[in-house]
């Protein structure tokens, strides 16, 4: 029990943000997350090794998409409500994207990336969270959503798409310093060669 | 600009370029993939745009940040292990028995009253009546309400040929027995009111009135037995039938549960 424990401290925050950003509702995501716990250490026989962190994602995912599930069967609120409100818990920023700089995010930003992500169909959500944010490579993406290498790539690539869509629309929300970028994908011109 | 199919020199259209621009973005292609897709940027400036909004969409997502637990999601005991499994696995077995004891007893019950009753007699009646309708007595009813009468117009019966008296301490033993435990003692003038039916008693001798009633009596009571056999029977029948049914209910359930809490 302890030496799970010590995996759960390890893990527990990967697997309650996968499950908010997919259910986009704290409650349902911590039930999420605690139920997936009780299932990894009842199952704990099935692990039979590899990354421990993939096959624990993999059972937030399984817990997630069933929730989802009902959710699609009883429509309740929206799905676009996400916890970065004002009055919501102050959110820990951690540097999760290894190598360039981090681009300092305004909560109106924050907020409008999470809806973007609200946008995108399930399985495409999830590609983007378990790589951008997880920082995941396509094979623990392959073995967390149990699809191939190819089917990562796809979901990924047109996630990203749908996201730079999402943000080109909400140009006026980005920093000055990358808000051209999407500029010239607003005026539809192509850019001038960067040479 | 060029269109999406056509192909630069180096052999890749805009639309390939485009569906590997994640996995270029990513270094999740091979030396030769980059390299390709790294010649056509340099002749493709729509391409190379679209390619800078992706890294700079990759890297805003990667900056958001993770959030916090709002509380440990440790585990304070071991979880018990779902019982989920055995219990359907009880629950199943105890519904495969039940559902044969209805069956075994749906069998009996439709055997039985063949076995144990005699041609004519009511026997899910009265059962007091039985004597008095399966013996040399031709009564035919067994739902009279004076049900002590007709039981009692045996010994009555009997000594009727007979002075009073004379015969019916010897036929009563063979019935008393059963029309005293139930019926209070008959009046003599039972037979005119119950059997109408009924021969006159004058035309029976006593000894065999005696012996057949006796007779009667001991069917009658094998009757009685047998009566109470069957309906004892059908209500087992009518209770296996509902456990079956309820079990049968709850293994679905559990099954069901057993389902949707499988990771």
């Amino acid at each position: 029990m302890q030496a799970f424990n010590r995996l759960v401290i390890r893990h527990q925050q990967a697997a309650y943000d996968l499950a908010l950003r997919m259910l986009r509702d704290q409650d349902s995501a911590a039930d999420a997350t605690q139920d997936a716990f009780i299932s990894a250490f009842t199952h704990l026989s099935q692990f039979r090794g590899g990354s421990f962190k993939a096959w624990l994602l993999r059972i937030v995912l399984n817990q997630v998409y069933n929730r989802l599930r009902k959710q699609r069967r009883q429509p309740s609120e929206s799905l676009e409500a996400m916890s970065y409100d004002e009055d919501a818990p102050v959110l820990h920023i951690h540097d999760t994207a290894p190598g360039p700089e981090q681009v300092a995010l305004s909560k109106e930003l924050m907020a409008c990336i999470e809806a973007g992500l609200g946008t995108l169909p399930p399985d495409q959500r999830a590609a983007v969270i378990l790589s951008d944010i997880q920082g995941m490579g396509y094979d623990e993406i392959a073995s967390v959503t149990g699809t191939s290498l190819g089917t990562v790539k796809s979901r990924l690539s047109r996630g990203r798409m749908a996201m730079r869509g999402y943000l080109a629309d909400h140009v006026e929300l980005l920093p000055p310093s990358i808000r051209h970028y999407f500029e010239r994908i607003e005026s539809g011109k192509s850019a001038p060669s960067d040479g | 600009m060029t269109s999406g199919n056509t192909r630069p020199d180096n052999g890749i259209t805009h639309e390939q370029v485009l569906a590997e621009a994640a996995s270029y973005l990513d270094g999740e292609l091979s030396r030769e993939e980059s390299a390709r897709i790294e010649a056509h940027l340099e002749t493709c400036p729509s391409c190379r745009q679209v390619l800078a909004t992706l890294r700079v969409t990759r890297q805003l997502v990667r900056s958001m940040p993770q959030a916090m637990v709002p509380r440990p999601f440790t585990l304070e005991q071991a979880p018990r292990r779902s019982a989920l499994p055995a219990l359907f696995f009880y629950l199943r077995a105890a519904t495969g028995l039940a559902a044969a004891a209805f069956v075994a007893l749906f069998a009996a019950t439709a055997t039985l009253p063949a076995a144990t009753s005699t041609p004519g007699a009511p026997v899910l009646q009265q059962p007091r009546q039985a004597p008095a309708a399966t013996g040399a007595l031709e009564r035919p009813t067994a739902s009279q309400p004076a049900a002590g009468a007709p039981a009692a117009t045996a010994p009555a019966r009997a000594a009727a040929p007979t002075p009073l008296g004379a015969q019916a301490p010897k036929a009563a033993p063979a019935d008393a027995a059963r029309a005293a435990a139930t019926t209070p003692p008959a009046p003599t003038r039972a037979p005119a009111v119950t059997s109408p039916t009924a021969p006159p008693p004058t035309a029976l001798p006593a000894p065999a009135v005696t012996a057949r009633e006796a007779e009667a009596a001991k069917r009658a009571a094998e009757t009685d037995q047998g009566d109470s056999g069957v309906a004892l029977l059908a209500s087992l029948q009518a209770a296996a039938g509902v456990l079956t049914v309820s079990l049968a209910i709850a293994t679905a359930a559990v099954w069901l549960a057993h389902r949707r809490r499988s990771p």
